[in-house]
């Protein structure tokens, strides 16, 4: 192998004196530290070890400088938490996760407060969605009881609370009641095998959780009721207190009665 | 021991929650004794229905007068009037 030291090679054809190695030559350019452009074309290999081999693309440890360009990444591949300067906007939705629960053996109730990070004083508007939740006895009422107190350690149980259902043999109202009954017809918990029959679902927008405001919810549901009938509800109601809710209780009339479902709390952004 | 979810976490119930349910159902079971016929009576239990609707009821009304089981003078009545000319725009198709 011979060496050839010069101190500049210039074409002296063409006027911007480029060199142009032989692409079928296998040139390597080994130990250079600066070059003023690269073109980068297939086969081309630009890492630290050269072992790295892509067509068209650059690998490098890093990349530094303005990524104004880049496009079509792939949503996957955005990682890392950011800590300042994202807005979700476009593609991200309104309903913010807060947490959820998965019953899947019998337990007395379920149970949100605001140790939970965004709830409940970032969000106006709150979002439960139960899916799926089944009763252990049969011919049940679902209720809800707002708690208050640091990390709704208190229960909030004075007859203040005011509910009331509309469908179709189903317009009622339940005042002076110590919590909120969610359902007009007894909730039927029927299943065969493993075909579940009759089950509770529903979807609950609730506001008011601040001071001096009184909280308030509306919603739907669809179960059935444990005459074999479809039924379902459009719910509201309200607590005539104005102390700030802290936390959110789910039961059954009897106690250690849900058995199954899914519970999931959102903050509405927005 | 009773338990219960306390955001995503299994715990047991305590002496205050305890009370809380046993009062709950002292509470309902007094309601019950009370009014709950009342519900029951328009929501039915089990297989046991309720109340019909009140759509079905009133056509259970007007077949009643219809029968002739509230007399003659109940048939030219403003509600049986008003029913019959409805049914009479839209026949049930034979």
């Amino acid at each position: 192998m011979s060496t050839l030291k010069v101190n500049k090679l210039r074409d002296t054809a063409g006027s911007a004196d480029a060199i142009t190695l032989d692409p079928n030559g296998g040139a390597v350019i080994a130990g250079v530290t600066t070059v003023s452009t690269i073109k980068v074309g297939s086969g081309v290999t630009i890492s630290s070890d050269g072992d790295v081999f892509h067509t068209g693309v650059c690998t490098a440890t890093s990349f530094v400088g303005d990524a104004a360009n880049l496009t079509k990444i792939p949503a996957a591949n955005i990682v890392g938490v950011c800590t300042s300067g994202l807005t979700k906007t476009g593609g991200f939705g309104a309903l913010v996760p807060i947490s959820a629960t998965t019953v899947s053996s019998n337990v007395s109730s379920v149970t949100f407060t605001e140790e939970l990070t965004g709830a409940f004083d970032t969000y106006k508007v709150y979002v439960v969605i139960m899916d799926g939740v089944l009763c252990a006895s049969d011919n049940e009422d679902f209720h809800l009881r707002v708690r208050h107190g640091s990390n709704g350690g208190t229960l909030y149980s004075n007859s203040d609370y005011l509910s009331m259902t509309n469908g179709p043999s189903a317009d009622d109202s339940f005042s002076a009641a110590d919590k909120f009954r969610l359902n007009y017809n007894n909730v039927g918990n029927l299943t065969v095998s493993s075909y579940v029959k009759e089950d509770w679902n529903m979807i609950l927008y609730m506001h008011g959780f601040e001071n001096n405001r009184r909280f308030r919810y509306h919603g739907t549901t669809t179960y059935m009721s444990s005459d074999g009938n479809l039924r379902g509800q459009f719910i509201n109601g309200a607590v005539t207190d104005a102390t700030e809710v802290t936390g959110l209780e789910f039961f059954f009339t009897n106690s250690n009665n849900i058995t199954a479902g899914k519970f999931s709390l959102f903050g509405v952004n927005g | 021991m009773a338990q219960k979810y306390v955001n995503g976490e299994l715990v047991n119930l305590t002496t205050e929650d305890e009370n809380q349910i046993a009062n709950d159902a002292a509470a309902d079971a007094a309601e019950k004794s009370a009014t709950g016929y009342i519900m029951n009576r328009r929501t039915g239990v089990g297989t046991t229905s309720g109340y019909d609707t009140i759509t079905n009821q009133l056509d259970q009304l007007y077949h009643d007068i219809n029968a002739g089981k509230f007399g003659a003078d109940a048939k030219t009545g403003e509600w049986f009037v008003g029913i019959s000319s409805v049914k009479t725009s839209f026949p049930k198709p034979s």
